[in-house]
């Protein structure tokens, strides 16, 4: 069976059911008694928002409830942080990559790597990313193509459920480019001069094309121009009506597209590469929106008698890229944050954390994933803030959204609520050593073993699977249920790995999910901490 | 060609764990540019000034605000000029190196078509490799950064003078004529490619054919844009298309950027300059020009320059004529002769190459020195500008410790545009504080390692070996093919890659 297959047969009997329960018209909710961040830098201490069929009615600290409201109230005991509701987190780029056309051929005129025509369809939609998405918090995504050098427009979505069409709020957003790309084997171009070439031919291309319409117009009695394929999709960015968003590979890349569009000409945009800091001057002088990626490199490993291994380039770098945030934003270039580049989106809160550890304004870090996308994407009486008006995208957190492993519990989007985690206070304690059994399905079992430390509400742990350690991202401890989280990078797919277990004393039992698909779990448990400590 | 990529597959294989991810430590990002100390007086050296003066000997060189002042005996210089005590030291203009990939980022050849006119390596120039730095430390002050030779008009080219730690677009120099790569013999027509995607031509006559076809459409196209009205009528009649591949080649034949071609045999030289007698353009050089004696007055009635390897030879079936006399015997015919390294390892020791032009037929030392500086410049349209000690040049110098064609003689200081970017003698103080920027940086990650593993590893802990591969720079893997390199970054290593697999 193919993984595809087998991925949708696993999801089959939940996703089905599911449909079928959705929330009953109208939607009138109030969520009271939360603390309130409704713009960067603006907190409500104690307050109440009303949401009304997908937008956000009222907010404040004395707002009175509407009869008709579903109301969500957070009980707090001593000593717990207060939740509270951020605006929805705007992503500013995710990119994605078409599926490989049946028929390779290109058509006469056109070029394999140029598609500044190419839109997200609803078959295009990326399901699962959008779903990850919405877990780390983000409420709004601008989608575009990632093959190619010109890849074509982009679409501005909300990250609920019901695809492309239910969650469109605006088309042909941008037109996204890179030189990153190249042909296959002796066909132009085969190097990053030639991709250069390219680009520059096929803008100078449409820019002609335009002209020569309009003359035709003008004096329709001459020999007709021919007509190229897909460059009319260019005009608007080229005339500056909406962004030219240009992916960098490194630094000189940067350079290299400050150079070649020119200042003035267009809105230009840059989706970066994290080592900006290199030459600040460069950038502040010509101040270009930036699309910043937080994918910080991992810490070198120093290993003793390997020093001379660890290049001094790799060292800086390591010890600079979290501080490149806040040093770009104090050359005066404008930011938005991005999850792109990322193993998970979800990783991006311990990043934004370590940059405004590093020196980037807090404010200013949770604008980059709100007010500022918002403003560029054409939204900031949308999204980005929680106003009346706005569409009803909420991120509901115990304490702060900005720390390294927030507690989200609740995503809204479009007024709808979708919950990730019903906090109750610990019921158990599964610190101690889990021998575990990953039923995979079709692909048999594996075992592996789960360490849990540290009190309930504050555990740590790693999950050893064919003899590698790894550590945990999160583990929760809610009742009796543990949810313990990992980042797939380590198993080499894209995502989080999650695993959902009851305890019922010394065993336990239940269910994960990662990209490869569903599986279950079950095992019990083999040490106690103070065991261990006696096998010491 | 399949056997040696199978050679090369294995070597990777058997090498790759030996590979470190050693890398220079010195950066061109974090290396600001040198002052430019309104006036440095050079005492007591032997100058060459690779002009009609000759070697003088104990005499002072002075440097104005990044020009050369005056050259004579026991100048005055002004109270806080910068002074240097040169005395058994030799001075020699910087070198020029007329022919180079040292410093291109992402492919030195766009080889899929038979001309790529319309490529720049402008685009390309790789401020970060560290061969500029290499190079300044063996004296040369501007490379010309060509194009490869895998297409019978290749890209156009970009001359740069060596400003170590500026950004690509500051190192351009701008007073360079504009130029073009065209290439010649068996790369265009791929004679040592695989033949999995032949490619017209196959011969040299097709080669040929398909200049002359390009320099014909190149016309047509140029007078069809200065055909088509300006203001109000050109509004309303369509405008010809644009094609930055034609437009670069009516540069070309109306004399405003100039053609420096790869060429190893006489013959395919005559019919180059044939064509371009033809379209009434010279052609600027020939690039490496093995044969190049046997058509010394041809070449030097038609007015081309002839840029070569000194000792190159029998490495491929059209260069088995080659011979160590030919830049002697050209120059003696009156062509414009320079020497040029076509490799960043060899262009560090360009001096030496000089020095063979005595040995082989028998050039005076200064005349010598001309061919990697003077002569070189003056092919590249910067002689006014560079590879002379004049008054009013810009102050491009190297100060060597002895000799300069002598292989026991070394570059202490280099100096571009008044700046001195290289000085033995500070790269050696720099060691230590790179060493300890390096003890602190492994300190703070050994501190954070410590402290990740006491606390939790929520941040994915110490690093899997998967990581490094997306640092900034991808200054990664040393290609298998070059092993014995290192710290380039593998897109450096393109050109040695081609040369290795078509032998140059």
């Amino acid at each position: 069976m193919r993984p595809a297959l087998l991925l949708l047969a696993l999801l089959a009997p939940i996703t089905l059911p599911a449909a079928e329960l959705r929330q009953p018209a109208p939607d009138v909710h109030a969520l009271v008694g939360v603390r309130i961040v409704s713009a960067p830098g603006q907190v409500i201490d104690s307050g109440t928002v009303v949401i009304r069929d997908g937008i956000i009615e009222a907010v404040g600290a004395a707002v009175s409830v509407p009869p008709d409201a579903r109301i969500h109230e957070f009980t707090r005991e001593e000593g717990q942080d207060p939740m509270v509701v951020y605006p929805g987190l705007i992503e500013p780029y995710l990119p994605i990559e078409f599926p490989e056309p049946e028929d390779e051929s290109t058509p006469a005129g056109r070029h394999a790597l140029i598609h500044p025509d190419r839109r997200v369809s609803a078959a295009d939609w990326p399901t699962d990313r959008i779903d990850e998405l919405r877990k780390a918090g983000f409420t709004t995504a601008l989608i575009a193509g990632a093959d190619g050098l010109i890849r074509g427009h982009g679409v501005i979505a909300n990250t609920g459920d019901g695809g492309l069409r239910g969650n469109r709020l605006a088309g042909d957003f941008g037109q996204f480019l890179s030189f990153a790309d190249r042909s296959e084997g002796r066909t132009f171009p085969n190097s990053l001069m030639g991709a250069v070439a390219l680009v520059r031919q096929t803008l100078d291309d449409a820019r002609w094309q335009a002209q020569a319409r309009e003359a035709m117009q003008r004096n329709p009695a001459q020999a007709r121009p021919e007509w190229l394929e897909g460059l009319d999709d260019l005009r608007p960015a080229l005339a500056g009506d909406t962004p030219m968003v240009f992916e960098s590979q490194d630094l000189l890349d940067t350079l290299r597209i400050l150079e070649f569009m020119p200042r003035g000409e267009t809105d230009l945009a840059i989706v970066g590469h994290g080592a900006e800091y290199q030459r600040l001057d460069a950038l502040a002088e010509r101040p270009v929106r930036h699309i910043l990626p937080l994918d910080f490199p991992q810490a070198p490993d120093v290993e003793q008698g390997k020093e001379r291994d660890v290049a001094l380039e790799v060292l800086r770098h390591w010890h600079r890229a979290p501080e490149n945030p806040a040093r770009l934003l104090e050359a005066g270039v404008p930011l938005m944050i991005t999850a792109h580049g990322l193993s998970s989106p979800g990783q991006l809160y311990a990043r934004l954390a370590e940059a405004v550890e590093r020196g980037l304004d807090a404010d200013a870090a949770l604008a980059a994933v709100t007010t500022e996308p918002a403003r560029w994407l054409g939204l900031e009486n949308r999204a980005g803030r929680i106003g009346p008006g706005m569409m009803a995208n909420l991120v509901v957190v115990e304490g702060e959204l900005l720390t390294e492993n927030p507690a989200i519990t609740e995503v809204w989007v479009d007024g709808r609520r979708h919950v990730l985690a019903s906090l109750e206070p610990p019921a158990v304690d599964p610190a101690g050593r889990w021998d575990l059994v990953l039923g995979l399905g079709g692909m048999g079992d594996v075992e592996a073993t789960l360490s849990l430390e540290g009190p309930p509400t504050r555990m740590t742990g790693t999950l050893n699977v064919m003899g590698n350690d790894n550590p945990l991202n999160e583990v929760r401890v809610s009742g009796e249920r543990v949810t313990a989280t990992i980042d797939g990078g380590r198993f080499g797919s894209s995502g989080t790995i999650s695993i959902r277990l009851d305890i019922d004393g010394e065993r336990a039992r239940g269910n994960g999910s990662g990209p490869f698909g569903d599986f279950s779990v079950r095992g019990q448990r083999s040490a106690r901490p103070d065991d261990d400590q006696e096998a010491i | 060609m399949h056997r040696l990529t199978l050679a090369l597959a294995v070597t990777a294989l058997v090498s790759l764990p030996a590979l470190a991810d050693w890398t220079p430590d010195i950066e061109a990002w974090n290396s600001p540019p040198p002052p430019q100390p309104d006036a440095v007086i050079v005492r007591g050296a032997t100058v060459w000034t690779a002009t009609d003066d000759g070697i003088l000997e104990d005499v002072d060189l002075l440097v104005r605000n990044g020009r050369i002042a005056a050259i004579g005996e026991s100048l005055d210089a002004p109270r806080n000029a910068v002074e240097i005590d040169a005395a058994g030291m030799h001075v020699t203009p910087g070198i020029i190196d007329a022919h180079s990939h040292a410093a291109i980022i992402g492919g030195v050849n766009e080889s899929s078509r038979i001309s790529t006119a319309d490529v720049r390596i402008r685009d390309v120039i790789d401020a970060e490799s560290i061969n500029i730095y290499r190079q300044l430390a063996g004296g040369v002050t501007a490379i010309n950064l060509l194009h490869g030779s895998a297409n019978a008009i290749g890209g156009q080219m970009a001359v740069i003078k060596m400003r170590w730690g500026a950004p690509p677009e500051e190192l351009v120099f701008e007073a360079a004529r504009p130029g073009i790569k065209f290439a010649l013999g068996e790369n265009p027509k791929q004679s040592n490619w695989a033949n999995d995607t032949p490619r017209y031509p196959r011969t040299r006559q097709g080669v040929e054919q398909v200049i002359r076809e390009m320099f014909q459409q190149a016309a047509d196209y140029r007078a069809a844009h200065e055909s088509h009205p300006r203001g109000r009528a050109g509004r309303d009649r369509v405008p010809p298309r644009p094609d930055h591949r034609l437009a670069a080649v009516a540069e070309v034949i109306y004399g405003e950027r100039d053609v420096h071609s790869h060429a190893y045999r006489a013959d395919e030289m005559l019919a180059l300059m044939r064509i371009a007698e033809q379209f009434e353009f010279t052609i600027r050089t020939f690039q490496h020009v093995l044969e190049g004696y046997k058509i010394g007055p041809q070449l030097a009635a038609h007015g081309a320059g002839a840029s070569v390897f000194i000792d190159w030879w029998a490495f491929k079936q059209e260069a088995i004529d080659a011979i160590g006399f030919n830049p002697a015997l050209m120059h003696e015919a009156g062509v414009l002769t320079g020497l040029h390294s076509d490799n960043p390892e060899l262009a560090r020791r360009m001096n030496l190459e000089a020095a063979k032009a005595v040995r082989y037929g028998d050039l005076d030392e200064h005349t010598a020195l001309q061919l990697i500086t003077a002569f070189p410049a003056d092919q590249l349209g910067v002689g006014a500008r560079t590879g002379r000690l004049a008054e009013g040049l810009d102050a491009d110098f190297v100060i060597w410790n002895g000799h300069p064609l002598s292989v026991y003689s070394r570059v202490e200081q280099t100096w571009v545009d008044g700046r001195r970017y290289f000085d033995r003698a500070a790269d050696e103080r720099m060691r230590q504080s790179l060493a300890d920027e390096h003890a602190q940086l492994l300190a703070l990650a050994r501190a954070e390692e410590e402290e990740t593993s006491d606390d939790d590893e929520s941040n994915g802990g110490p690093a899997s070996d998967a990581e490094p591969e997306s640092a900034p720079g991808q200054r990664r893997r040393v290609m298998s093919f070059a092993t014995h390199l290192t710290g380039y970054r593998a897109s450096e290593l393109d050109h040695d890659q081609y040369c290795i697999l078509h032998d140059h």
